[in-house]
């Protein structure tokens, strides 16, 4: 029953968060120079007077101001985000289309970082001041401090130019018509290196925080108490240390997800993935704002959901929080 | 008998650039089985070293056995493996800390946690563990084991989960217990049902004991024998008769000098002021909200004064007794109005002030001065001594020459050298921190001193020390104070009356003896019986009164 | 700690020394870019596509025949000055709302930090792409769009320091003293946290830099000043055949981060030192 409780507090808490977004976006779109309809229209649609026309009435931008932000939250909650006049199709459509790309390439980067991220995290806390300690620090402050598309391109030049053993752009090789688990084998070998840039970064932050998490945890009373019990050195890392340092690094990761979907624009767009950073970086271009608002709308409602889960989860694994209220 | 645990010249080394090489050195001592020895020292005395040092436990890039044998029942426990060293620890072999709070895993339940003891020995049997489990809940006193094993340290209270601990360290009935100072940290009342469950699991398993503690009075209700550690190395070592009674080295002389005992009330230097009181707390209230509530929390309410009402005299010291909860800080915080009070009023010096704010409130600030508990936390260590004694003066308006001669003035009081005022705070002692923080206060002139807890941190001859330097600023300044402590004997050093809180409430008035030889109510009963050392205090003031007889 | 003793121990460390250098050798290519190359890092001065280590240009030129060495030059005042005055911006907001919510606790913590929280959540970089999109791209939007999405941890770590330290005893005396709570903030807890934040600072601007190059990258950079992200993204059109247009000013970027990386881990290691590592137990 408190646990039902906690949810609904943290959903509504998730739900101010998106209609902030939202507000955001209102204030953003008002906020520019020249006339927020022509924003709107973005750049290929300003031209024509009539779309300009369309998107003034559907935004109501000449009725009152709270009138038109009511309206526009009332757009936004049921996901109607405006007609992209390029395509001459809803936003929401080309957003779900490419939307699996991303989904896609930034999950695997994550779970690629998480696993060998904490693990290292972990090695170097328990040899701390060894030489694999200063190995691992220093690896992880060395690719922390690369720009992702500086790397990722250099990647593209030895690994596709100079080596040729992976494909340097896209999701899947042009022209073959391929079916069943070779398709998939295709789309994976697409994946390597774009997955494997933006994990490589993420990889360096959680080592990281999984490091001072861990030797935090290694100095409190507890430990102490599990090593006089006479419990084994895996165990106490297991039962004792783990369990209580992942807590820090749950909170870190959730705070962490809308800097990954940050990253995946630079990735796509170094890469030419198809999902909606790519998206973005083509908006940028063409002055698309709509298409970029819509973007950044749907961003945060994963990044939203995705904190719910991490909530959920923390909230498992910490019975201070539920049982505390 | 041959001996249980045997240490002989034991050296533990310190890392370069300590202020000492060694944090113990060449040590030796015998625990018998079924025997209780105990350590006593002050702190820096390596009393704590050297007990994780039989357990192997000193944490390893820091600290180092550098030469020395102890054996466990003849077996030799420096040279073990690790793996040999683990099979021994819980099960021949085991020990206690002092925070029960922050020794148990706070994700993992008691119950489990007893358990895994039971587990990492080779106990393969779920159900067996168990029941083994519960029956060691049960002989600790914890109320329905069944139930609750299942919940975590935090919905524990301390003494509960210091009987968790204990129950962890039996559970597969090792000879040796090693505890290091497990009550300390404990309510007075608490500690003494630890301690009777300490002795009589060894008087039921014979177990042999090692207690760690700074407090003579547990030394004199528990201890068979007793070390005495100074620097890194034992002063003293005999059986507790002789040490407690008959001394024979000068540091264990001073040491039980200054344990303070229950004074008989001097004779008043004063008539009983006739003249209105200083302070008049009436009828005072105050509850807190719980934490972890904000915009979108439950509400929930704790009583931490529940309409409490005292007065204080002028030139009166009045003692306010209570255990953690009690509401004696919150009490002392009202009265400085750091925090507001719900309901009742306050009046000071004949003025009314739990309403007051900005000027009124600034202009009362200098009469009600406070000094605090820990000498590390109370100074800015950013700030020099200088300023931190003459800062608030000056902002109060003095010139500060005016200010600099007030500084020397309180300072020749203290005992604190003037020179000292250009340093950080970290360059000096506990107690000398103390002394400037007691400056601190008195440089305002105040009326009335609210001392929270002012030598609960210190050794105990710094302790005397600074009580001694208390009454004497009181008699020559003549202040009034209200002095805050949970220890009885302490109060009686420096009280003319005592006070006692239980959950919110003042439950007796009066003075330390009128309250001491017949206490009415049921909780100062239950305070004065489980003061540590009792019979012992009894004892030495019966001695002490004989000669008077002939 | 005397200044002097804790420089030190600042360089005495390989990070401190190794962070201390790489961020020197940058800092004096960006204050030298005006005599190194002076005039227009824009201007074509030479042949195109020279490679790197020719005559007279070690970076080589670019398409057009730009020298490449006098933009990472200029580049490198661009980029530190963007880094340093977001940076400023984000630790003097978060410092500010840090304290305010860790000291007096209640409804205006409860504000700020869901309000903190909020900016935290939601994603940063694209918030800074629209902002920067939106307003045009120049300096001052680019710094300020960065300084936005920067302030909340800032303000997370100072509010969490403030929140301990509002009840250490010092600060009850200080309020028996009767300082005001703006002195109490000031003088008495600030002093008190500034390790914190000067290390949390400096890992900021790492990042600050990280985020500027990215923007430019993008093509979102203030066209008038010449930036390493922004010829990065020139770059890549050639990338196969001159892909040292690319590499060399991200390796610019990527040594000022480093540098500034190990800076900031020297400094915690300086000025909050923990125990020697401890190893477990024997």
């Amino acid at each position: 029953m408190e646990r039902l409780l906690f949810f609904a507090r943290r959903c509504g808490k998730a739900v101010l968060v998106i209609l902030f977004v939202i507000a955001i976006n209102f204030a953003l779109i008002r906020a520019a120079p020249g006339d927020p309809a022509t924003i709107l229209a973005g750049e290929s649609g300003a031209v024509d007077a009539g779309f300009v026309e369309r998107v003034r009435k559907d935004y109501g931008l000449d009725r009152p101001l709270p009138v038109q932000l009511f309206t526009y939250m009332k757009q936004l909650l049921s996901f109607d985000l405006g007609n992209s006049y390029r395509e001459n199709r809803p936003v929401k459509e080309i957003i779900l289309e490419k939307l699996p790309a991303t989904l896609l390439l930034t999950l695997s980067a994550f779970v690629f970082s998480i696993a060998v991220g904490v693990g290292l995290g972990i090695a170097a806390a328990r040899r701390a001041g060894s030489a694999l300690d200063a190995l691992i620090t220093a690896g992880s402050l060395v690719f922390f401090a690369m720009p992702l598309f500086w790397f990722g391109l250099l990647a593209i030049v030895l690994f596709s130019v100079k080596l040729g053993w992976l494909p340097p752009y896209g999701m899947s090789t042009v022209g073959a018509d391929l079916e069943g688990w070779r398709a998939w084998l295709d789309t994976a070998r697409h994946l390597l290196m774009p997955a494997a840039t933006l994990g490589l970064f993420y990889v360096a932050v959680y080592t990281r925080v999984t490091r001072a998490a861990a030797m935090e945890v290694m100095d409190q009373d507890f430990v102490k108490t599990a090593h006089a019990k006479g419990v084994p050195e895996s165990r106490i890392w297991r039962r004792h240390i783990l369990r209580n340092a992942i807590l820090p690094v749950i909170t870190f990761v959730s705070l962490q997800a809308g800097h990954i979907l940050g990253g995946s624009v630079l990735v796509e767009t170094v890469f030419a993935w198809p999902g909606i950073g790519r998206l973005a970086f083509d908006a940028l271009f063409q002055r698309d704002y709509n298409l970029l608002l819509a973007v950044f709308f749907v961003s945060s409602v994963m990044v939203v959901v995705f904190n719910l889960v991490a909530d959920l989860l923390y909230s498992l694994a910490d019975p201070r929080i539920e049982l505390q209220k | 008998m041959s001996p249980l645990l045997h240490i002989e010249g034991l050296s533990v080394a310190l890392p370069e650039g300590s202020e000492r090489p060694f944090a113990v050195h060449d040590v030796s001592l015998q625990v018998l089985p079924g025997q209780t020895v105990c350590v006593v020292g002050e702190s820096g005395s390596g009393k704590s070293v050297m007990a994780n040092a039989v357990m192997r436990l000193l944490p390893r890039n820091v600290l180092r056995v550098a030469a020395g044998r102890i054996t466990l029942q003849g077996q030799d426990l420096l040279s073990l493996d690790a793996a040999s060293m683990r099979t021994l620890r819980g099960a021949r072999m085991a020990m206690i800390f002092q925070e029960p709070m922050t020794a148990l895993n706070p994700v993992m339940t008691v119950g489990d946690q007893i358990d895994e003891v039971l587990l990492v020995h080779g106990r393969t049997d779920g159900a067996a563990r168990t029941r083994r489990v519960i029956e060691l809940m049960a002989e600790m006193n914890l109320p329905e084991p069944e139930t609750l094993r299942h919940r975590y340290p935090f919905q524990l209270s301390g003494g509960q989960r210091q009987r968790i601990l204990i129950a962890m360290a039996m559970a597969l009935e090792p000879q040796l217990l090693i505890a290091d100072e497990p009550t300390t940290a404990l309510d007075v009342t608490t500690q003494a049902q630890i301690l009777a469950l300490i002795q009589r699991l060894q008087r039921r398993h014979g177990l042999g004991v090692l207690f760690i503690t700074h407090d003579f009075g547990v030394v004199a209700d528990i201890a068979d024998q007793v070390v005495v550690m100074q620097q890194g190395r034992v002063v003293e070592s005999a059986g507790a008769a002789q040490v407690l009674g008959r001394p024979s080295h000068a540091y264990t002389r001073r040491l039980i000098d200054a344990v303070p005992r229950l004074r008989a009330a001097q004779a008043q230097e004063q008539a009983p002021a006739a003249t209105a009181p200083l302070l008049e707390i009436s009828r005072v209230s105050k509850s807190y909200r719980a934490r972890g509530t904000g915009l979108f929390g439950a509400r929930g309410r704790t009583l931490a004064l529940d309409d409490v009402s005292l007065c204080i005299g002028q030139g009166e010291t009045v003692g306010l007794i209570g255990e953690s909860g009690s509401g004696k800080t919150t009490l002392g915080h009202c009265v400085m109005r750091l925090l507001d009070i719900d309901s009742g009023s306050l009046r000071f010096n004949g003025q009314s002030v739990e309403g007051l704010r900005g000027r009124a409130l600034a202009a009362l600030r200098p009469q009600i001065q406070m000094i605090f508990q820990d000498p590390f936390a109370s100074l800015n260590p950013r700030h020099r001594v200088r300023r931190i004694i003459t800062e608030n003066v000056i902002l109060g308006g003095v010139s500060p020459a005016e200010a600099q001669r007030r500084m020397e003035q309180v300072l020749a009081l203290v005992g604190i050298d003037p020179a000292a005022v250009e340093r950080y705070p970290h360059e000096f002692s506990g107690g000398q921190r103390q002394r400037i923080g007691i400056a601190r206060a008195l440089v305002m002139q105040p009326r009335l001193i609210v001392a929270d807890e002012a030598v609960s941190a210190l050794d105990v001859s710094v302790q005397q020390q600074v009580l001694a330097l208390l009454r004497d600023v009181r008699a020559r300044l003549g202040l009034s104070m209200l002095f805050i402590t949970h220890d009885l004997r302490v109060a009686s050093q420096i009280c003319d009356r005592i006070a006692v809180m239980h959950k919110g409430r003042i439950v007796e008035t009066g003075t330390v003896e009128a309250v001491a030889r017949a206490p009415k109510h049921p909780y100062t009963r239950s305070l004065f019986d489980a003061m540590p050392g009792l019979a012992w205090e009894r004892r030495a003031q019966a001695q002490a009164a004989e000669p008077l007889r002939a | 700690m005397k200044n002097d003793r804790m420089l030190l121990r600042f360089l005495r460390q390989p990070a401190g020394l190794a962070g201390s250098l790489m961020l020197g050798v940058i800092l004096a290519v960006a204050f030298g870019a005006g005599w190194l190359y002076p005039g227009d890092p824009w201007a074509m001065v030479a042949d195109p596509n020279l490679p790197p280590l020719s005559p007279g240009h070690p970076f080589g030129t670019d398409m057009l025949g730009r020298d490449v060495a006098a933009g990472v030059a200029h580049g490198a005042r661009v980029s530190l000055l963007i880094g340093l005055i977001a940076t400023a911006i984000a630790v003097l907001v978060g410092t500010v709302l840090g304290a305010v919510s860790g000291y007096y606790g209640g409804m205006v913590d409860d504000l700020v930090m869901r309000f903190t929280e909020i900016f935290q959540t939601i994603p940063g970089f694209l918030l800074s792409l629209l902002m920067v999109a939106i307003f045009g791209p120049s300096l001052y939007s680019i710094v300020f769009a960065i300084g936005v999405i920067s302030w909340p941890s800032v303000a997370r770590l100072v509010r969490a320091e403030f929140l301990s330290m509002r009840t250490r005893d010092f600060v009850k005396a200080a309020v028996l003293g009767g300082q005001s709570d703006a002195r109490i903030l000031f003088c008495q807890i600030l002093p008190n946290t500034l390790s914190p934040i000067v290390v949390a600072a400096s890992l900021m601007m790492a990042t600050a830099i990280l985020l500027e190059s990215a923007i430019s990258f993008l093509g979102l950079g203030d066209r008038s000043m010449i930036s390493w992200g922004f010829m990065i993204g020139a770059g890549r059109t050639t990338l196969l055949q001159s892909w040292w247009l690319s590499a060399l000013p991200g390796a610019a970027i990527f040594v000022t981060v480093l540098g500034l990386n190990f800076m900031g881990d020297a400094l915690n290691q300086t000025l909050s030192p923990r125990r020697r590592p401890v190893g477990g137990h024997a």
